[in-house]
């Protein structure tokens, strides 16, 4: 069996069509999508197909219809590809009786590492949890056993990471070092898609997002790309200015300007083109004298783009 | 999030040890031995607390405390003191400690991984459920062998070098150290088959050892009841109903020691072959559900 290798320069992940259905319900729908190197979230409300799509591209589900290739082969029921995946799935799935390193060193051996001591100490060095080797799993935090998890994910250096909400129970040290972790990964090349309810860690995460809704791919690619293509939804620009008052009728007879609120030296314009906005405003501050000190658009966040795809199905 | 400054060169990344692993790698059989070790330890209880070790270290010394006093009785005294049990005895006696081993180990080694929700760990791992399987098999068969086997081994050993001419000893009763093999492999695949097969039915360990020892004691006295109350022919053949029978009188005929009078084995004059062939049935039935059960796991 060949080592999996994205050598060609094929897509790490693909799935074709993929869809699967347990009795009448359908989890996932014909779902397309191909990932490359870096970091990509996985988002979704509850019910998705996270999960179900996570599942898939682990090979522990069989579509039932379409495919889920994995450097260009089919993932289920060929375990050699797992040598270059390593997945931290939900949930306490540990053996509490072991210690981190003796978990950490089966993985590696699991694995076939010739020297799984040394490959289990560097994974467990990654996620900080060498002072802490010898104790118990069942002794651990939340989120240490979290980052154990994770140290037995990537024990072996794998090109695929799949982590499923990897940050839950970890405080916000751990989750700043986390992240760290996983975009220094990103950057090196492997391929990660993390899943993830909390909106603010996949943004900090991933620039590439995958968004699930009803099991459907409701959008896919650069967050802020996608933001742009919300052509339906106004987008509010903060602006900061001398005359407020005196600059905001030349905004609101703009064509595309939806509403403008007036807040002292501040105005709140929403827009249905921030180009033209952004074409205009320096024009119409020049005309009425006034000073620009701040233009920023408020609404570009994922959790904005999250919000209005989910509440559009 | 702090960034890494522009001019830092991006070698640094890769010196952190993220490039993906491509060196070599064990095979097959270094995968399965992680686990099979796993599971050993798992089912002597080796790394954990005390209480993990009373069962397994107290059948164990139940197993070969008898013999070592033997022995250090006969270094003492000689071979005035006699003949120990004789082995198929001996070896009836340490079924019922097998049975025990089994149906508490077995369900150690499988259960808690459904249990614990382990199974998608291992199975995103270049393992595959054979492997898995295989690996699990082999800890019970090694576990409960230890006891079934060794002890005996022991004994024959004890009594080789203990007796006025080793070499007579060895040369006279070489035909039991056979038998010692023989009666303790197929009484090693016997328990460790059938306890795994019950494990597999559930993922909790106090069910599967209290419904394997159950079937066991259940099926014996099925057995008698039938073969005692009925007056026909064919009932003879409900001896073979008895699943916890059939190992101690295939030792009993294996050894030449005859069944015990007035029981159901003597009583229904059924040979060591046909309760040999009862428990290849046995496994194979019981082989064929642990492999159902295990290639259908979904973790």
């Amino acid at each position: 069996m060949n080592e999996p290798t994205t050598a060609g320069g094929g897509p790490v992940v693909e799935l074709r069509r993929f869809s699967k259905w347990y009795g009448d319900v359908v989890a996932v729908s014909d779902l397309s999508f191909a990932l490359r190197p870096g970091v990509t979230g996985l988002l979704g409300p509850n019910g998705a197909g996270k999960t179900t799509t996570l599942k898939a591209i682990c090979g522990l589900l069989h579509p039932s219809q379409g495919e889920v290739m994995l450097f260009g082969r089919p993932i289920h029921r060929d375990p050699m590809l797992y040598r270059a995946i390593g997945v931290v799935p939900d949930g306490d799935r540990l053996y509490p009786r072991l210690t981190i390193r003796s978990y950490v060193r089966l993985h590696a051996e699991l694995h076939g590492l010739p020297d799984p001591g040394a490959a289990a100490e560097r994974a467990i060095a990654e996620v900080d949890l060498l002072p802490l080797a010898e104790r118990k799993l069942k002794g651990l935090s939340k989120g240490e056993r979290q980052r154990t998890k994770v140290a037995g994910a990537i024990v072996h250096q794998p090109a695929l990471l799949i982590l499923d909400e990897p940050m839950t129970g970890m405080d916000p040290g751990q989750r700043a070092r986390f992240i760290e972790l996983v975009r220094l990964i990103g950057a090196a090349g492997v391929t990660v898609l993390v899943s993830s309810h909390i909106l603010a860690e996949v943004e900090r995460l991933a620039s590439q997002i995958l968004v699930l809704v009803g099991g459907r791919l409701a959008a896919s690619g650069d967050y802020h790309a996608i933001r742009d293509l919300m052509a339906d939804q106004p987008r509010t620009v903060m602006v900061k200015v001398s005359e407020a008052r005196r600059l905001a009728p030349g905004l609101i007879a703009l064509p595309s300007t939806v509403a403008v609120e007036v807040d002292g030296d501040a105005l709140r314009a929403r827009t249905r083109s921030v180009e033209a906005f952004a074409t205009a405003l320096p024009r119409l501050a020049r005309d009425q004298g006034a000073s620009l000190h701040e233009v920023r658009t408020t609404d570009e966040s994922l959790e904005q783009v999250f919000r209005y795809l989910v509440g559009r199905r | 999030m702090s960034q890494a400054p522009p001019t830092t060169p991006t070698g640094t990344i890769y010196d952190r040890g993220y490039r993906h692993y491509e060196g070599p790698r064990e095979g097959r059989w270094r995968r399965v031995r992680a686990i099979v070790v796993a599971s050993v330890r798992r089912a002597l209880g080796l790394k954990r607390n005390w209480k993990t070790k009373i069962i397994p270290f107290g059948l164990l010394v139940l197993a070969f405390g008898p013999v070592f006093a033997f022995i250090g009785i006969r270094v003492l005294v000689g071979e005035a003191v006699g003949e120990f049990l004789g082995y198929g005895r001996y070896l009836r006696i340490v079924a019922g400690l097998l049975l025990l081993f089994a149906a508490t180990a077995g369900p150690e080694l499988l259960c808690p991984d459904r249990r614990q929700n382990v199974l998608a760990l291992i199975f995103t791992r270049p393992v595959t459920r054979t492997d898995y399987l295989l690996a699990k098999l082999a800890a019970l068969l090694l576990v409960v062998g230890l006891i079934a086997v060794v002890p005996l081994l022991v004994l024959f050993l004890g009594n080789t070098f203990t007796a006025e001419s080793a070499a007579t000893y060895l040369r006279e009763n070489l035909g039991d150290l056979g038998r010692i093999l023989l009666a303790g492999v197929v009484l090693t695949v016997f328990y460790s088959v059938v306890a795994l097969a019950a494990a597999s039915l559930t993922d909790r360990r106090a069910m599967a050892t209290v419904g394997l020892l159950g079937v066991f004691l259940a099926s014996s006295a099925l057995a008698n009841i039938l073969f005692f109350t009925t007056r026909f022919e064919g009932r003879r053949w409900f001896a073979l109903l008895s699943l916890g029978g059939a190992p101690g009188r295939f030792v009993d005929w294996l050894f030449g020691d005859g069944f015990d009078q007035g029981t159901l084995a003597q009583q229904a004059g059924l040979t060591g072959p046909v309760y040999l062939t009862e428990m290849a049935v046995v496994v194979a039935l019981a082989g064929a559900l642990l492999t159902w059960r295990i290639l259908r796991l979904r973790p």
